[in-house]
Protein backbone atom coordinates (compact mmCIF):
# COMPACT_ATOMS: atom_id res chain seq x y z
CA UNK A 1 0.00 0.00 0.00
CA UNK A 2 2.55 2.45 1.55
CA UNK A 3 4.33 3.38 -2.07
CA UNK A 4 8.05 4.76 -2.47
CA UNK A 5 7.65 7.75 -4.44
CA UNK A 6 10.23 8.50 -7.24
CA UNK A 7 12.10 11.59 -8.07
CA UNK A 8 10.06 14.13 -10.30
CA UNK A 9 6.60 12.68 -8.90
CA UNK A 10 5.92 14.42 -6.24
CA UNK A 11 2.45 15.39 -7.32
CA UNK A 12 1.71 11.49 -6.04
CA UNK A 13 2.53 12.90 -2.45
CA UNK A 14 -0.01 14.71 -2.08
CA UNK A 15 -2.61 12.04 -3.70
CA UNK A 16 -6.07 11.21 -2.26
CA UNK A 17 -7.78 8.71 -4.94
CA UNK A 18 -9.29 5.47 -4.04
CA UNK A 19 -8.50 6.55 -0.18
CA UNK A 20 -10.87 5.23 2.41
CA UNK A 21 -11.19 8.35 4.65
CA UNK A 22 -12.78 7.70 7.94
CA UNK A 23 -13.71 11.22 9.66
CA UNK A 24 -15.79 11.34 13.17
CA UNK A 25 -17.45 14.85 14.00
CA UNK A 26 -18.89 16.42 11.29
CA UNK A 27 -19.21 19.88 12.91
CA UNK A 28 -17.30 22.78 10.96
CA UNK A 29 -13.97 21.13 10.59
CA UNK A 30 -14.80 17.61 10.05
CA UNK A 31 -17.15 18.77 7.41
CA UNK A 32 -14.80 20.86 6.00
CA UNK A 33 -12.20 18.42 5.62
CA UNK A 34 -14.39 15.36 4.24
CA UNK A 35 -15.76 17.90 1.29
CA UNK A 36 -12.31 18.72 0.31
CA UNK A 37 -11.26 14.75 0.85
CA UNK A 38 -14.18 14.00 -1.15
CA UNK A 39 -12.98 16.59 -3.89
CA UNK A 40 -8.68 15.04 -4.16
CA UNK A 41 -11.09 11.65 -5.20
CA UNK A 42 -10.96 10.45 -1.60
CA UNK A 43 -13.96 7.45 -0.33
CA UNK A 44 -15.36 9.08 2.46
CA UNK A 45 -17.68 8.03 5.35
CA UNK A 46 -18.73 10.59 8.05
CA UNK A 47 -19.90 10.08 11.59
CA UNK A 48 -21.31 11.72 13.86
CA UNK A 49 -23.64 11.69 16.98
CA UNK A 50 -25.90 13.93 14.86
CA UNK A 51 -26.76 12.05 12.35
CA UNK A 52 -28.94 14.85 10.70
CA UNK A 53 -25.80 17.08 10.57
CA UNK A 54 -23.86 14.20 9.11
CA UNK A 55 -26.12 13.25 5.89
CA UNK A 56 -27.00 16.67 5.27
CA UNK A 57 -22.81 16.90 4.37
CA UNK A 58 -22.89 13.45 3.19
CA UNK A 59 -25.51 14.85 0.36
CA UNK A 60 -23.69 17.97 -0.09
CA UNK A 61 -20.73 15.86 -0.90
CA UNK A 62 -22.95 13.74 -3.07
CA UNK A 63 -25.07 16.98 -4.58
CA UNK A 64 -20.93 18.09 -6.25
CA UNK A 65 -20.23 14.51 -7.50
CA UNK A 66 -18.30 12.89 -4.21
CA UNK A 67 -18.08 9.50 -3.02
CA UNK A 68 -19.71 10.02 0.33
CA UNK A 69 -21.88 8.08 3.23
CA UNK A 70 -22.77 8.13 6.85
CA UNK A 71 -22.82 6.31 9.87
CA UNK A 72 -24.24 7.52 13.91
CA UNK A 73 -21.14 6.93 16.35
CA UNK A 74 -21.59 8.07 19.91
CA UNK A 75 -17.33 8.25 21.05
CA UNK A 76 -18.06 7.48 24.44
CA UNK A 77 -19.46 3.93 24.49
CA UNK A 78 -16.60 1.60 23.62
CA UNK A 79 -19.21 -0.80 21.83
CA UNK A 80 -20.65 1.86 19.73
CA UNK A 81 -17.24 2.93 18.21
CA UNK A 82 -16.16 -1.15 17.67
CA UNK A 83 -19.68 -2.08 16.16
CA UNK A 84 -19.44 0.66 13.73
CA UNK A 85 -15.63 0.55 12.80
CA UNK A 86 -16.84 -3.13 12.24
CA UNK A 87 -19.34 -2.15 9.78
CA UNK A 88 -17.60 0.51 8.09
CA UNK A 89 -14.93 -2.24 7.66
CA UNK A 90 -17.05 -4.74 6.49
CA UNK A 91 -18.71 -2.46 3.58
CA UNK A 92 -15.83 -0.69 2.37
CA UNK A 93 -12.85 -3.49 2.80
CA UNK A 94 -10.53 -1.08 4.50
CA UNK A 95 -9.86 2.17 6.40
CA UNK A 96 -6.39 4.27 5.03
CA UNK A 97 -7.52 7.48 7.06
CA UNK A 98 -9.27 8.41 10.31
CA UNK A 99 -9.55 12.36 11.09
CA UNK A 100 -10.90 12.36 14.59
CA UNK A 101 -12.65 15.86 14.21
CA UNK A 102 -14.81 15.42 17.36
CA UNK A 103 -15.04 17.69 20.62
CA UNK A 104 -17.18 19.71 22.52
CA UNK A 105 -16.31 22.50 25.19
CA UNK A 106 -18.01 24.65 28.11
CA UNK A 107 -16.83 27.69 29.95
CA UNK A 108 -16.18 28.34 33.78
CA UNK A 109 -13.65 28.96 36.38
CA UNK A 110 -11.38 26.38 36.67
CA UNK A 111 -11.92 26.17 40.71
CA UNK A 112 -15.22 26.18 40.22
CA UNK A 113 -15.97 23.85 36.99
CA UNK A 114 -18.75 21.41 37.10
CA UNK A 115 -17.97 17.76 37.24
CA UNK A 116 -20.46 16.29 35.34
CA UNK A 117 -19.35 18.94 32.97
CA UNK A 118 -15.79 17.80 33.39
CA UNK A 119 -16.55 14.00 32.78
CA UNK A 120 -18.86 15.00 29.75
CA UNK A 121 -15.75 16.97 27.98
CA UNK A 122 -13.44 13.98 28.99
CA UNK A 123 -15.65 10.94 28.44
CA UNK A 124 -15.76 12.78 24.90
CA UNK A 125 -12.97 14.47 23.89
CA UNK A 126 -10.26 12.19 25.80
CA UNK A 127 -12.15 8.86 26.00
CA UNK A 128 -13.39 8.89 22.86
CA UNK A 129 -10.32 9.84 21.14
CA UNK A 130 -8.79 6.86 22.75
CA UNK A 131 -11.56 4.67 21.61
CA UNK A 132 -11.56 5.37 18.02
CA UNK A 133 -8.00 4.79 17.79
CA UNK A 134 -8.11 1.88 19.38
CA UNK A 135 -10.58 0.58 17.32
CA UNK A 136 -8.98 2.16 13.96
CA UNK A 137 -5.70 1.47 15.19
CA UNK A 138 -6.63 -2.69 15.38
CA UNK A 139 -8.04 -2.09 11.47
CA UNK A 140 -4.74 -0.13 10.48
CA UNK A 141 -2.61 -3.35 12.48
CA UNK A 142 -4.09 -5.63 10.24
CA UNK A 143 -3.70 -3.52 6.99
CA UNK A 144 -0.06 -2.94 7.67
CA UNK A 145 -1.26 1.01 6.87
CA UNK A 146 -2.63 3.85 7.72
CA UNK A 147 -3.46 7.47 8.74
CA UNK A 148 -4.34 8.48 11.98
CA UNK A 149 -5.33 12.64 12.09
CA UNK A 150 -6.70 13.68 15.72
CA UNK A 151 -7.32 17.13 15.71
CA UNK A 152 -5.56 18.76 19.20
CA UNK A 153 -6.06 22.41 20.15
CA UNK A 154 -3.44 25.29 21.03
CA UNK A 155 -5.72 24.92 23.83
CA UNK A 156 -3.88 21.76 24.92
CA UNK A 157 -0.31 24.05 24.84
CA UNK A 158 -1.04 27.03 26.19
CA UNK A 159 -3.72 28.66 28.51
CA UNK A 160 -5.00 29.81 25.56
CA UNK A 161 -8.61 30.97 26.59
CA UNK A 162 -9.77 31.41 29.78
CA UNK A 163 -11.98 29.30 31.77
CA UNK A 164 -11.51 25.95 30.08
CA UNK A 165 -9.46 23.71 31.62
CA UNK A 166 -11.11 20.45 30.97
CA UNK A 167 -10.90 20.96 27.29
CA UNK A 168 -7.51 22.29 28.01
CA UNK A 169 -6.71 19.05 29.57
CA UNK A 170 -8.28 17.24 27.39
CA UNK A 171 -6.20 18.52 24.53
CA UNK A 172 -3.05 17.99 25.68
CA UNK A 173 -4.06 14.30 26.71
CA UNK A 174 -4.93 13.94 22.86
CA UNK A 175 -1.69 15.22 21.80
CA UNK A 176 -0.18 13.10 23.97
CA UNK A 177 -2.51 10.02 23.03
CA UNK A 178 -0.85 10.63 19.38
CA UNK A 179 2.45 10.33 20.50
CA UNK A 180 1.34 6.69 22.56
CA UNK A 181 -0.72 5.64 19.77
CA UNK A 182 2.12 6.84 17.33
CA UNK A 183 4.96 5.09 19.06
CA UNK A 184 2.95 1.49 19.23
CA UNK A 185 1.68 1.35 16.05
CA UNK A 186 4.67 2.74 13.94
CA UNK A 187 5.93 -0.90 13.57
CA UNK A 188 3.23 -1.46 11.66
CA UNK A 189 3.51 1.40 8.83
CA UNK A 190 0.94 3.61 10.57
CA UNK A 191 1.45 7.25 11.16
CA UNK A 192 -0.72 8.79 13.88
CA UNK A 193 -0.31 12.36 14.24
CA UNK A 194 -2.40 15.53 15.89
CA UNK A 195 -3.13 19.19 14.08
CA UNK A 196 -3.30 21.76 16.75
CA UNK A 197 -5.62 24.53 15.56
CA UNK A 198 -6.41 27.96 17.01
CA UNK A 199 -9.04 30.26 16.63
CA UNK A 200 -11.30 28.74 13.59
CA UNK A 201 -13.98 31.13 12.32
CA UNK A 202 -16.43 28.84 12.66
CA UNK A 203 -20.31 30.15 13.05
CA UNK A 204 -19.60 28.86 16.91
CA UNK A 205 -17.21 32.30 16.87
CA UNK A 206 -19.71 34.56 15.41
CA UNK A 207 -21.21 35.80 18.19
CA UNK A 208 -17.72 36.15 20.50
CA UNK A 209 -17.06 38.93 22.04
CA UNK A 210 -14.76 41.74 19.96
CA UNK A 211 -12.17 41.21 22.76
CA UNK A 212 -11.08 37.62 21.52
CA UNK A 213 -10.53 39.75 18.40
CA UNK A 214 -8.91 42.55 19.70
CA UNK A 215 -6.48 39.77 20.87
CA UNK A 216 -6.16 38.13 17.75
CA UNK A 217 -5.27 41.49 15.68
CA UNK A 218 -2.19 41.90 18.24
CA UNK A 219 -1.18 38.67 19.50
CA UNK A 220 -1.05 36.61 16.49
CA UNK A 221 1.14 37.50 13.59
CA UNK A 222 -0.57 36.70 10.61
CA UNK A 223 -3.19 39.17 12.78
CA UNK A 224 -6.61 37.30 11.92
CA UNK A 225 -8.95 34.07 12.51
CA UNK A 226 -8.32 31.60 9.99
CA UNK A 227 -11.03 30.02 8.02
CA UNK A 228 -12.23 26.53 7.99
CA UNK A 229 -10.77 25.58 5.01
CA UNK A 230 -7.22 26.81 6.14
CA UNK A 231 -7.35 23.48 8.13
CA UNK A 232 -7.45 20.97 5.29
CA UNK A 233 -3.58 21.71 3.66
CA UNK A 234 -2.54 20.04 7.12
CA UNK A 235 -5.07 17.41 7.07
CA UNK A 236 -4.19 16.39 3.30
CA UNK A 237 -0.77 16.57 4.27
CA UNK A 238 -0.71 13.93 6.75
CA UNK A 239 -3.22 11.72 4.84
CA UNK A 240 -1.36 11.54 2.44
CA UNK A 241 2.07 9.96 1.39
CA UNK A 242 4.04 13.34 1.53
CA UNK A 243 3.90 12.47 5.28
CA UNK A 244 5.04 8.94 5.07
CA UNK A 245 8.75 9.61 7.56
CA UNK A 246 6.40 12.09 9.92
CA UNK A 247 4.76 10.20 12.98
CA UNK A 248 3.62 11.50 16.77
CA UNK A 249 3.99 15.54 15.60
CA UNK A 250 1.34 18.03 16.57
CA UNK A 251 1.04 20.15 13.68
CA UNK A 252 0.04 23.85 14.44
CA UNK A 253 -2.04 25.65 12.72
CA UNK A 254 -1.87 29.28 14.17
CA UNK A 255 -0.70 32.00 12.06
CA UNK A 256 2.37 31.97 13.93
CA UNK A 257 0.45 32.67 17.72
CA UNK A 258 3.06 29.98 19.83
CA UNK A 259 6.03 31.85 17.88
CA UNK A 260 6.72 34.77 20.34
CA UNK A 261 4.91 36.70 22.86
CA UNK A 262 4.24 40.19 21.29
CA UNK A 263 5.64 42.71 23.45
CA UNK A 264 3.21 46.06 22.58
CA UNK B 1 -9.47 26.77 -4.08
CA UNK B 2 -7.45 24.33 -4.96
CA UNK B 3 -5.66 21.99 -2.99
CA UNK B 4 -3.56 20.32 -5.02
CA UNK B 5 0.26 21.66 -5.25
CA UNK B 6 1.17 23.70 -8.03
CA UNK B 7 4.91 25.87 -8.64
CA UNK B 8 4.41 26.65 -12.42
CA UNK B 9 6.02 30.59 -12.27
CA UNK B 10 7.70 29.94 -8.70
CA UNK B 11 10.86 30.72 -8.53
CA UNK B 12 12.85 28.43 -5.87
CA UNK B 13 15.98 28.92 -4.33
CA UNK B 14 17.73 25.95 -2.50
CA UNK B 15 20.64 26.91 -0.73
CA UNK B 16 23.46 23.20 -0.66
CA UNK B 17 21.57 22.05 -3.28
CA UNK B 18 24.19 19.66 -5.32
CA UNK B 19 23.73 17.09 -3.28
CA UNK B 20 21.76 15.04 -0.42
CA UNK B 21 18.51 16.65 0.98
CA UNK B 22 18.39 19.48 -1.38
CA UNK B 23 18.78 17.41 -4.24
CA UNK B 24 15.59 16.00 -3.55
CA UNK B 25 13.75 19.06 -2.20
CA UNK B 26 15.27 20.77 -5.50
CA UNK B 27 14.05 17.86 -7.93
CA UNK B 28 10.59 17.65 -5.94
CA UNK B 29 9.67 21.23 -6.97
CA UNK B 30 11.06 20.99 -10.31
CA UNK B 31 8.88 18.30 -10.65
CA UNK B 32 5.77 20.56 -10.14
CA UNK B 33 6.95 23.15 -12.30
CA UNK B 34 9.18 25.33 -10.27
CA UNK B 35 12.28 26.87 -11.55
CA UNK B 36 14.76 25.88 -8.97
CA UNK B 37 18.13 28.06 -8.27
CA UNK B 38 20.19 25.51 -7.66
CA UNK B 39 22.95 27.41 -4.88
CA UNK B 40 26.04 25.45 -4.18
CA UNK B 41 30.41 25.58 -3.96
CA UNK B 42 31.77 25.55 -7.68
CA UNK B 43 33.48 22.16 -6.52
CA UNK B 44 30.15 20.19 -6.73
CA UNK B 45 29.42 22.43 -10.24
CA UNK B 46 29.27 19.00 -12.13
CA UNK B 47 26.31 17.52 -9.71
CA UNK B 48 24.50 20.94 -10.20
CA UNK B 49 24.50 20.27 -14.07
CA UNK B 50 22.69 16.52 -13.50
CA UNK B 51 20.45 17.95 -11.75
CA UNK B 52 19.57 20.71 -13.73
CA UNK B 53 18.97 18.21 -16.99
CA UNK B 54 16.86 15.89 -14.71
CA UNK B 55 14.74 19.17 -13.50
CA UNK B 56 14.01 19.55 -16.99
CA UNK B 57 12.88 15.83 -17.69
CA UNK B 58 10.52 16.08 -14.98
CA UNK B 59 8.75 18.68 -16.26
CA UNK B 60 10.26 21.84 -14.38
CA UNK B 61 13.69 24.10 -14.86
CA UNK B 62 16.63 24.97 -12.86
CA UNK B 63 19.39 26.76 -13.07
CA UNK B 64 23.20 26.35 -11.41
CA UNK B 65 24.69 29.39 -8.78
CA UNK B 66 28.55 28.73 -7.95
CA UNK B 67 28.35 30.58 -5.08
CA UNK B 68 29.91 30.18 -1.02
CA UNK B 69 27.40 31.40 0.84
CA UNK B 70 29.08 32.73 3.35
CA UNK B 71 31.07 34.91 1.37
CA UNK B 72 28.96 37.90 1.24
CA UNK B 73 30.34 39.67 -1.77
CA UNK B 74 29.73 36.15 -3.66
CA UNK B 75 26.32 36.32 -2.34
CA UNK B 76 25.44 40.24 -3.24
CA UNK B 77 26.93 39.38 -6.82
CA UNK B 78 24.66 36.22 -7.02
CA UNK B 79 21.73 37.85 -5.79
CA UNK B 80 21.73 40.75 -7.99
CA UNK B 81 22.02 38.27 -11.33
CA UNK B 82 19.23 36.85 -10.22
CA UNK B 83 17.17 39.67 -9.77
CA UNK B 84 18.14 40.94 -13.57
CA UNK B 85 17.42 37.58 -14.67
CA UNK B 86 14.68 36.32 -12.95
CA UNK B 87 13.17 39.57 -10.78
CA UNK B 88 11.97 37.67 -7.66
CA UNK B 89 12.36 34.21 -5.61
CA UNK B 90 9.22 33.45 -4.16
CA UNK B 91 10.24 30.43 -1.96
CA UNK B 92 13.91 30.19 -0.41
CA UNK B 93 14.92 26.76 1.75
CA UNK B 94 17.75 27.63 3.52
CA UNK B 95 19.74 23.81 3.35
CA UNK B 96 23.60 23.96 2.70
CA UNK B 97 25.15 23.05 6.10
CA UNK B 98 28.11 21.07 7.75
CA UNK B 99 28.54 18.83 10.65
CA UNK B 100 31.60 18.81 12.45
CA UNK B 101 32.09 16.63 15.17
CA UNK B 102 34.66 16.01 18.01
CA UNK B 103 35.00 16.04 21.84
CA UNK B 104 33.94 19.24 23.05
CA UNK B 105 37.53 19.82 25.07
CA UNK B 106 39.42 19.16 21.72
CA UNK B 107 37.05 21.46 18.87
CA UNK B 108 38.89 23.93 17.76
CA UNK B 109 37.89 27.80 16.54
CA UNK B 110 38.21 27.07 12.98
CA UNK B 111 35.51 24.18 13.60
CA UNK B 112 32.85 26.46 16.11
CA UNK B 113 33.60 29.88 13.69
CA UNK B 114 33.07 27.29 10.09
CA UNK B 115 29.73 25.58 11.94
CA UNK B 116 27.90 28.69 12.45
CA UNK B 117 29.28 30.46 9.68
CA UNK B 118 27.30 28.02 7.52
CA UNK B 119 24.86 26.99 9.88
CA UNK B 120 23.66 30.39 11.08
CA UNK B 121 25.17 33.39 9.60
CA UNK B 122 24.77 32.67 5.89
CA UNK B 123 20.99 31.65 6.22
CA UNK B 124 20.08 34.65 8.23
CA UNK B 125 21.91 37.57 5.72
CA UNK B 126 20.45 34.89 2.48
CA UNK B 127 17.09 35.23 4.14
CA UNK B 128 17.19 38.85 5.15
CA UNK B 129 18.87 40.08 1.64
CA UNK B 130 15.91 37.77 -0.04
CA UNK B 131 13.39 39.31 2.26
CA UNK B 132 14.28 42.85 1.72
CA UNK B 133 14.91 43.00 -2.08
CA UNK B 134 11.94 40.10 -3.29
CA UNK B 135 9.89 39.43 -0.78
CA UNK B 136 8.43 41.97 1.17
CA UNK B 137 8.16 44.32 -2.67
CA UNK B 138 5.85 41.27 -3.46
CA UNK B 139 4.00 41.01 -0.55
CA UNK B 140 4.92 37.16 -0.20
CA UNK B 141 7.52 34.68 0.19
CA UNK B 142 8.00 31.26 1.87
CA UNK B 143 11.03 30.60 3.62
CA UNK B 144 12.33 27.42 5.05
CA UNK B 145 15.21 26.74 7.76
CA UNK B 146 16.11 23.51 7.06
CA UNK B 147 17.10 22.47 11.23
CA UNK B 148 17.57 19.05 12.44
CA UNK B 149 16.27 17.11 15.30
CA UNK B 150 19.85 18.18 17.09
CA UNK B 151 17.56 21.54 17.93
CA UNK B 152 15.80 19.53 20.71
CA UNK B 153 18.47 17.46 22.18
CA UNK B 154 21.89 17.67 23.33
CA UNK B 155 23.89 16.20 20.43
CA UNK B 156 27.27 15.03 22.39
CA UNK B 157 30.45 15.73 20.47
CA UNK B 158 29.20 17.70 18.08
CA UNK B 159 27.85 20.55 20.08
CA UNK B 160 28.70 23.60 17.31
CA UNK B 161 26.13 21.67 15.03
CA UNK B 162 23.20 21.71 18.19
CA UNK B 163 23.88 24.71 18.48
CA UNK B 164 23.28 25.99 15.00
CA UNK B 165 20.36 24.09 14.77
CA UNK B 166 18.93 25.36 17.83
CA UNK B 167 19.76 28.81 16.29
CA UNK B 168 17.97 28.48 12.71
CA UNK B 169 14.76 27.49 15.54
CA UNK B 170 15.10 30.68 17.39
CA UNK B 171 15.39 32.76 13.63
CA UNK B 172 12.66 30.68 12.09
CA UNK B 173 9.76 31.83 15.66
CA UNK B 174 11.72 35.47 15.27
CA UNK B 175 11.38 36.51 11.54
CA UNK B 176 8.06 34.45 11.44
CA UNK B 177 6.97 36.81 13.56
CA UNK B 178 8.55 39.64 12.11
CA UNK B 179 7.75 39.30 8.81
CA UNK B 180 3.86 37.68 9.07
CA UNK B 181 3.03 41.28 7.72
CA UNK B 182 4.31 40.55 4.73
CA UNK B 183 3.07 37.51 4.34
CA UNK B 184 6.20 36.11 4.74
CA UNK B 185 5.78 32.60 5.56
CA UNK B 186 8.75 30.91 7.78
CA UNK B 187 9.07 27.56 9.08
CA UNK B 188 11.72 24.78 9.96
CA UNK B 189 12.21 21.10 9.20
CA UNK B 190 14.07 18.90 11.52
CA UNK B 191 14.77 15.52 10.18
CA UNK B 192 16.54 13.12 11.96
CA UNK B 193 19.53 10.81 10.52
CA UNK B 194 18.94 10.81 7.17
CA UNK B 195 21.28 8.96 4.41
CA UNK B 196 23.60 11.73 3.02
CA UNK B 197 27.32 12.50 2.60
CA UNK B 198 26.81 14.45 5.74
CA UNK B 199 26.48 11.58 8.22
CA UNK B 200 28.47 8.85 6.00
CA UNK B 201 31.73 9.30 8.94
CA UNK B 202 29.34 6.95 10.87
CA UNK B 203 29.90 3.33 10.41
CA UNK B 204 27.02 0.70 9.54
CA UNK B 205 26.60 -0.54 12.98
CA UNK B 206 25.88 2.43 14.64
CA UNK B 207 23.91 3.89 11.23
CA UNK B 208 21.64 0.71 12.14
CA UNK B 209 21.27 1.36 15.63
CA UNK B 210 20.65 4.14 15.38
CA UNK B 211 17.51 3.24 12.73
CA UNK B 212 16.39 0.40 15.42
CA UNK B 213 15.67 3.16 18.18
CA UNK B 214 13.33 4.86 15.62
CA UNK B 215 10.29 4.25 15.93
CA UNK B 216 9.90 3.78 12.34
CA UNK B 217 12.93 1.39 12.24
CA UNK B 218 15.44 2.99 9.32
CA UNK B 219 16.63 6.27 8.77
CA UNK B 220 15.48 8.54 6.32
CA UNK B 221 16.33 9.05 2.94
CA UNK B 222 16.66 12.46 1.64
CA UNK B 223 13.50 11.74 -0.65
CA UNK B 224 11.99 11.02 3.13
CA UNK B 225 12.39 15.12 3.72
CA UNK B 226 10.63 16.52 0.34
CA UNK B 227 6.78 15.74 1.07
CA UNK B 228 7.17 18.06 4.48
CA UNK B 229 9.03 21.02 2.50
CA UNK B 230 6.66 21.14 -0.40
CA UNK B 231 3.77 21.34 1.84
CA UNK B 232 5.26 24.31 3.68
CA UNK B 233 5.62 26.16 0.59
CA UNK B 234 2.36 25.68 -0.69
CA UNK B 235 -0.78 26.65 -0.23
CA UNK B 236 -1.92 24.21 1.95
CA UNK B 237 -0.07 25.98 4.36
CA UNK B 238 -1.63 29.37 4.11
CA UNK B 239 -1.86 29.54 7.70
CA UNK B 240 1.20 27.86 9.36
CA UNK B 241 4.37 29.87 9.98
CA UNK B 242 6.80 29.77 12.67
CA UNK B 243 6.77 25.87 13.14
CA UNK B 244 8.88 23.38 13.00
CA UNK B 245 7.82 20.23 11.65
CA UNK B 246 9.89 17.10 12.25
CA UNK B 247 10.82 15.14 9.58
CA UNK B 248 11.59 12.07 11.66
CA UNK B 249 10.28 8.71 11.81
CA UNK B 250 8.83 9.44 15.31
CA UNK B 251 12.53 9.81 16.86
CA UNK B 252 11.31 12.74 18.86
CA UNK B 253 8.59 11.66 20.58
CA UNK B 254 9.95 8.01 21.59
CA UNK B 255 11.72 7.71 24.26
CA UNK B 256 15.55 6.85 24.51
N1 LIG C 1 -13.43 25.63 16.18
C1 LIG C 1 -12.28 25.95 16.76
O1 LIG C 1 -11.92 27.12 16.94
C2 LIG C 1 -11.33 24.86 17.20
C3 LIG C 1 -10.04 25.21 17.59
C4 LIG C 1 -9.15 24.21 18.00
C5 LIG C 1 -9.57 22.89 17.99
N2 LIG C 1 -10.83 22.56 17.61
C6 LIG C 1 -11.20 21.13 17.67
O2 LIG C 1 -11.58 20.65 16.40
C7 LIG C 1 -12.53 19.60 16.53
C8 LIG C 1 -13.75 19.91 15.69
O3 LIG C 1 -14.27 21.15 16.14
P1 LIG C 1 -15.43 21.95 15.37
O4 LIG C 1 -15.09 23.37 15.40
O5 LIG C 1 -15.70 21.28 14.06
O6 LIG C 1 -16.63 21.71 16.40
P2 LIG C 1 -18.17 21.44 16.12
O7 LIG C 1 -18.86 21.68 17.41
O8 LIG C 1 -18.61 22.19 14.92
O9 LIG C 1 -18.20 19.87 15.78
C9 LIG C 1 -18.04 18.86 16.73
C10 LIG C 1 -18.88 17.67 16.30
O10 LIG C 1 -18.70 16.61 17.24
C11 LIG C 1 -19.95 15.95 17.35
N3 LIG C 1 -20.03 15.19 18.60
C12 LIG C 1 -20.17 15.67 19.85
N4 LIG C 1 -20.24 14.65 20.73
C13 LIG C 1 -20.12 13.51 20.04
C14 LIG C 1 -20.13 12.14 20.39
N5 LIG C 1 -20.26 11.73 21.66
N6 LIG C 1 -19.96 11.22 19.41
C15 LIG C 1 -19.84 11.60 18.13
N7 LIG C 1 -19.84 12.90 17.73
C16 LIG C 1 -20.00 13.83 18.68
C17 LIG C 1 -20.96 17.07 17.31
O11 LIG C 1 -22.25 16.57 16.95
C18 LIG C 1 -20.36 17.99 16.25
O12 LIG C 1 -20.88 17.70 14.96
C19 LIG C 1 -12.82 19.49 18.01
O13 LIG C 1 -12.00 18.47 18.56
C20 LIG C 1 -12.41 20.83 18.55
O14 LIG C 1 -12.03 20.74 19.90
C21 LIG C 1 -11.72 23.51 17.22
N1 LIG D 1 21.79 14.13 6.80
C1 LIG D 1 21.26 14.23 8.00
O1 LIG D 1 21.24 13.27 8.78
C2 LIG D 1 20.63 15.51 8.44
C3 LIG D 1 19.83 15.48 9.60
C4 LIG D 1 19.24 16.67 10.04
C5 LIG D 1 19.45 17.84 9.34
N2 LIG D 1 20.24 17.85 8.23
C6 LIG D 1 20.47 19.14 7.56
O2 LIG D 1 20.03 19.08 6.23
C7 LIG D 1 20.82 19.99 5.44
C8 LIG D 1 21.33 19.26 4.20
O3 LIG D 1 22.14 18.21 4.63
P1 LIG D 1 22.53 16.94 3.76
O4 LIG D 1 22.40 15.78 4.67
O5 LIG D 1 21.84 16.95 2.48
O6 LIG D 1 24.11 17.23 3.63
P2 LIG D 1 25.11 17.12 2.39
O7 LIG D 1 26.46 17.23 2.98
O8 LIG D 1 24.78 15.92 1.57
O9 LIG D 1 24.75 18.41 1.55
C9 LIG D 1 25.04 19.70 2.02
C10 LIG D 1 25.33 20.58 0.83
O10 LIG D 1 25.59 21.89 1.31
C11 LIG D 1 26.66 22.42 0.54
N3 LIG D 1 27.38 23.49 1.22
C12 LIG D 1 28.12 23.38 2.35
N4 LIG D 1 28.67 24.57 2.65
C13 LIG D 1 28.28 25.43 1.69
C14 LIG D 1 28.56 26.81 1.45
N5 LIG D 1 29.35 27.51 2.26
N6 LIG D 1 27.99 27.39 0.38
C15 LIG D 1 27.19 26.68 -0.44
N7 LIG D 1 26.91 25.38 -0.27
C16 LIG D 1 27.45 24.76 0.78
C17 LIG D 1 27.57 21.23 0.33
O11 LIG D 1 28.47 21.43 -0.75
C18 LIG D 1 26.57 20.10 0.06
O12 LIG D 1 26.27 19.98 -1.30
C19 LIG D 1 21.92 20.50 6.35
O13 LIG D 1 21.56 21.77 6.84
C20 LIG D 1 21.93 19.50 7.48
O14 LIG D 1 22.41 20.05 8.68
C21 LIG D 1 20.81 16.71 7.76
Amino acid sequence: MKQIIPYGNADKLFDLHGRTCFIVGAGGIGATIAKAFAQKGAEVIIADINAHEAMQICANIQAEGGNAHTYTIDVTLKENVVKVVETVLQQFGKIDVLVNAVGVSATDSAVDFNEKAIDRILDINLKGSVFLNQSIGKVMIAQRYGKIINIGSIGGVLNHTTCTMPYSISKAAVHQLTRSFAGELSEYGINVNAIAPSWVHTPMMENRETAIYEGIRKGVPFGRMMAPHELIGAAVFLATDASNFVTGITLYVDGGYLSCKPLY
Amino acid sequence: MKYGLDFHNKIVLVTGAAQGIGKSISIGFASLGATVLLVDLEQNERRMVEIVNTADDVGGCAELFCCDITNDASVDKMLSDIKHQYGRVDILINNAGIYRTGPSVEYSYENWDRTSAINVRSHFFMSTKIAKHFMIPAGRGRIIFMSSTAAHFGVPEAVAYGVSKASTLQMTKALAAEWAKYNIHVNAVNPFFVATDLIAFFDEKTVESIAQKSPLKRIANPEDIVGGVLFLCSDLANYITGVHLDVDGGRTIAGS
